[in-house]
């Protein structure tokens, strides 16, 4: 998986910079005290990103339409919409990825704070608080509560600093104090923007075709996907166990170091690196790919004249998804119903799964 | 004689937020419903039901206002699939039945409804509806009746044995001693199989230790904490709310356990106590989906008698979660000794979280390779084949197994409050069910439903008992543990329409008192004229 290795070798690289440094400094002093805060310093940058790794780790196969099935839905859905519209899914799947580029990922500093903003509002709404544009109230699990709360006083640090940057190198005048007073507000317009992407794209879309709601709401669902996967707290669908690859990254580094100072030093570096916009790239590409692979199956289904009794049902439904691994089965149970016919005891029922001695 | 009568106004809030019993609760709950709008109708005139969800989406709490009146047009056809679908498949999520948690509240703080229903006391402890000023809306007057189905002082003994004692970094900040008491508190009610006066009473103890005397600069612990202490709040709040209203437990028991917890409380300067404590069973939706079609069920059995008639082995069945305090480890380390000892044994398990890739799914092809004579049926969503979610098949399984004789129910869990699984396998299918000896299942062998012989403390006992039962089927008798009149009464008693009238009865007994409050008050309601 391309992204598990990006990221994996980002964070490599990183804690290897940080043990050269502080190895540097230790070399430079003779004091004890200082020297014993230095491996501690380097023990606690092991940690961090010991544990950012590991989610990369879990994410693996989250992107991966043959092990997650909710994906796998809603890519075929997506491309066959398309395909049926007369449109080549992979161009209109450009149309999502350009939009997120133009609008977040190419503006400079600006795109660090959208980024914050995003994962600040995702997390105040996740503890209750009113999702600013559309005013609407969450009520999220526990789990998702205790998330939020780690993440909230982390990235408000790095927040605060990342608005005044931007602030002060457009000649405005205020203090950082003034907006850590009202950081909610001053986060709004840049987590709306992100959130404006989505507006475009449904705009963009609609304006291809006349049969708008389809595949705009196929288009939709897709982004909500990957921006589930990406960042968001709140579009999680039904009873679903997924990692939002950023959020988490942050939770995990606090879990292993519980260091926050050390961890906004990790994060900062990690954008200097553009570490969130590459791993929102990376995703893209993947899924990309998966659409290029699934793509000329679905063709084939939508075939008219396809013959019949090819299953190219099954293929729509599940392409390119291999089989269960067969159990070690008696076929005995199953073999007697088969035997049995045109009586009352044949109506089909579930028959079990059954695991038996060879 | 004419009297001007009201239209009257009932609503119900199911929480389907959860697989497992309170989910299952929520369907029964809705049949029960139905009849009861039929009851209250005969007595009272017309009356309105409006029908209100709470689902989980992810790691989200939703809202959705159902069509209560298309449903009672289809119970009054008949047509009862049509509204368990209606719920397990999820139908009345459409988009546009989705309300916000704010109209639910002003919804349901009408003052035109007479009276309320609501499914779950836990739908209130983990979102904002716990919240004091929400609870003095909703439950403003004493016209609501609350179906409590688990026991919190357990459920918070549990959140604190994972946050404090298997979280590896909860070493970092709190006392080894805590963790230690902690674990042996958990034990202790494991063992016990309910959580006495003496858990309730430590578990509050350390809660409030943690909670206000432990000043640590950990955000995850602060973070745990934060959330403990809002959970208990809101509990606290409900609890002072149930000084009205009615609340129902299905086992005497559950009702002790909660007196245990607010004994505690109490103590800290609370006056919690539960005015109309209700102890009933639970509506069992089953009944009413059987009743409806005995010809298809008899079909599904005729097919299941199919797979099971010809073996030489005696099953054991398992119905539920696959998790430890389920003692579904236990489950399989007694099919792996039978095994072992020879025994001709077969394992059916139904449950629904477990696939290919679980472990227990892993043990059992472990058992398979090792000895011979193994042979385990699986049916579950994991495997595609349901029993759950068509529940006509479950009962046509039952049935068969029943018929077949050939079948022993085991029950090993360690927490029950009430035993709906169980009873399931008894009443359809009449089988011998061996159960462990804790808390719910206790009192069900204490009002002669479960057979007092066939109790089990410990995994020795499990073993002899069914090491006996098994010779005695083997030897014909089956029958000897089957008391039929004993079910025949325990399935009147779980119906549905037979729970409906005891609402009714609820509602009656607040509405008149009402209304003789209401006459001596000179308060004359001229909405509708009626004549009776």
């Amino acid at each position: 998986m391309v992204l598990t290795t990006y990221v994996n070798q980002t964070l490599d690289g990183l804690l290897s910079e940080y043990i050269n440094k502080l190895n540097r400094l230790k070399g430079l002093t003779t004091d004890d005290f200082e020297r014993r805060t230095l491996d501690s310093d380097i023990e606690t940058y092991s940690e961090i990103i010991r544990g950012m790794k590991g989610v990369s780790q879990q994410f693996e196969g989250q992107l991966d339409p043959n092990v997650n099935k909710d994906l796998r839905d809603i890519l075929v859905n997506f491309i066959s919409k398309a395909l049926k519209d007369n449109e080549n899914p992979s161009q209109l799947y450009r149309i999502i990825s350009d939009a997120y580029n133009q609008e977040v990922f190419s503006k400079g500093y600006e795109t660090l704070v959208i980024l914050l903003s995003k994962i600040y509002w995702e997390a105040l709404i996740t503890l209750g608080v009113p999702d600013p544009i559309n005013k609407q109230k969450y009520f999220a699990s526990r789990e998702a509560k205790e998330t939020a709360a780690m993440i909230i006083p982390i990235v408000k640090e790095l927040l605060g600093e990342a608005l005044y940057e931007f602030w002060s190198s457009r000649g405005k005048k205020i203090t950082k104090e003034e907006i850590m007073a009202n950081l909610e507000e001053h986060a709004r317009p840049f987590y709306a923007a992100w959130e404006a992407v989505k507006g475009k794209i449904a705009n963009e879309i609609e304006m291809l075709t006349p049969n708008r709601e389809e595949l705009r709401d196929a288009v939709m669902k897709l982004v909500d996907e990957l921006d589930k996967y990406y960042i968001s707290f709140k579009q999680a669908g039904q009873g679903r166990n997924y990692i939002s690859f950023i959020p988490e990254l942050i939770v995990a580094a606090y879990k292993a170091g519980q260091a926050p100072k050390h961890i906004i030093n990790v994060l900062e570096d990690l954008i200097r690196k553009d570490f969130f916009k590459n791993v929102f790239n990376e995703m893209y590409n993947e899924i990309g790919n998966y659409i290029n692979q699934l793509q000329p199956q679905i063709a084939q289904y939508l075939q008219p004249n396809q013959p019949v009794g090819q299953q190219q049902g099954q293929q729509i439904n599940q392409p390119n998804v291999q089989q269960p691994v067969p159990m070690q089965q008696n076929q005995q149970a199953g073999q007697q119903q088969a035997g049995q016919g045109g009586q009352s005891g044949n109506q089909p029922v579930p028959k079990p799964a059954v695991i038996a001695s060879p | 004689m004419v009297k001007k009568l009201k239209m009257k106004k009932l609503a119900v809030l199911l929480d389907r937020r959860w697989n497992g019993g309170v989910s299952t609760h929520s369907i029964g709950l809705l049949l029960s419903v139905l009849a009861l709008k039929k009851l209250i109708e005969e007595r009272y005139g017309k009356t309105e039901v409006e029908l209100y969800f709470i689902t989980q989406e992810g790691d989200f709490s939703k809202f959705y206002k159902g069509d209560f009146e298309q449903l009672y047009e289809k119970y009054l056809e008949g047509n009862i699939k049509e509204i368990i679908k209606y719920i397990t498949n999820n139908i009345y999520k459409k988009p546009s039945n989705k309300i916000s948690l704010d109209r639910l509240i002003d919804e349901l703080s009408r003052d035109d409804i007479d009276f309320k229903i609501f499914g779950n006391l836990g739908s209130f402890l983990f979102n904002s509806l716990g919240e004091k000023h929400n609870l003095d809306k909703i439950l403003n007057r004493g016209n609501f009746v609350i179906s409590a189905h688990s026991e919190f002082a357990g459920d918070l003994l549990t959140d604190m044995y994972e946050a404090m004692v298997l979280n590896p970094y909860a070493s970092k900040y709190v006392s080894i001693e805590v963790r230690k008491k902690i674990e042996d508190l958990f034990k202790r009610r494991l063992k016990k199989g309910y959580t006495d006066e003496y858990v309730a009473k430590e578990v509050i103890g350390i809660l409030n230790d943690l909670l206000y005397e432990n000043d640590i600069d950990s955000i995850i612990f602060n973070v745990k904490k934060g959330f403990l202490e809002d959970e208990v709040k809101k509990y606290i709040n409900l609890m002072s709310k149930l000084k009205e209203g009615y609340t129902i437990f299905p086992t005497y028991i559950l009702y002790e356990q909660t007196n245990n917890l607010l004994k505690s409380l109490n103590n800290f300067g609370f006056n919690l106590f539960i005015r109309n404590p209700i102890v009933m069973h639970e509506p069992m939706y089953m009944v009413t989906l059987e009743r409806a079609y005995s010809e298809e069920v008899n079909i599904y059995k005729e097919s299941y008698k199919e797979i099971y008639k010809d073996t030489d082995k005696i099953w054991l069945l398992y119905s539920g979660r696959i998790s430890l305090e389920r003692g579904s480890n236990e489950l399989l380390k007694l099919y792996e000794d039978l095994i072992k000892e020879g025994k001709k044994v077969g394992l059916i398990i139904i449950s629904d979280n477990i696939d290919e890739d679980s472990e227990f799914y892993k043990k059992i092809l472990e058992l398979a390779n090792k000895y011979k004579g193994v042979e385990v049926h699986l049916y579950g969503k994991g495997f595609g084949n349901s029993l759950h979610e068509d529940p006509l098949y479950y009962i046509g399984l039952l049935k068969s197994l029943g018929e077949l004789k050939n079948t022993i129910y085991i029950n090993p869990t360690y927490l029950e409050s009430y035993g709906l699984a169980t009873l399931e396998a008894l009443i359809f299918g009449n089988l011998i069910t061996i159960y462990r000896d804790i808390s719910g299942l206790r009192e069900l062998k204490e009002n002669g439903y479960l057979n007092y012989k066939l109790s089990f403390k410990d995994y020795q006992e499990l073993k002899d008992k069914i090491i006996k039962v098994i010779e005695d089927i083997k030897n014909g008798k089956y029958d000897s543990y089957i008391n039929k009149d004993i079910i025949e009464e325990l399935k009147k008693e779980v119906d549905p329409e037979k729970i409906a009238e005891k609402y009714a009865e609820i509602i009656y007994r607040y509405l008149e008192s009402e209304s003789t409050e209401k006459e001596i008050v000179g308060n004359k309601n001229e909405e509708v004229l009626a004549v009776t």
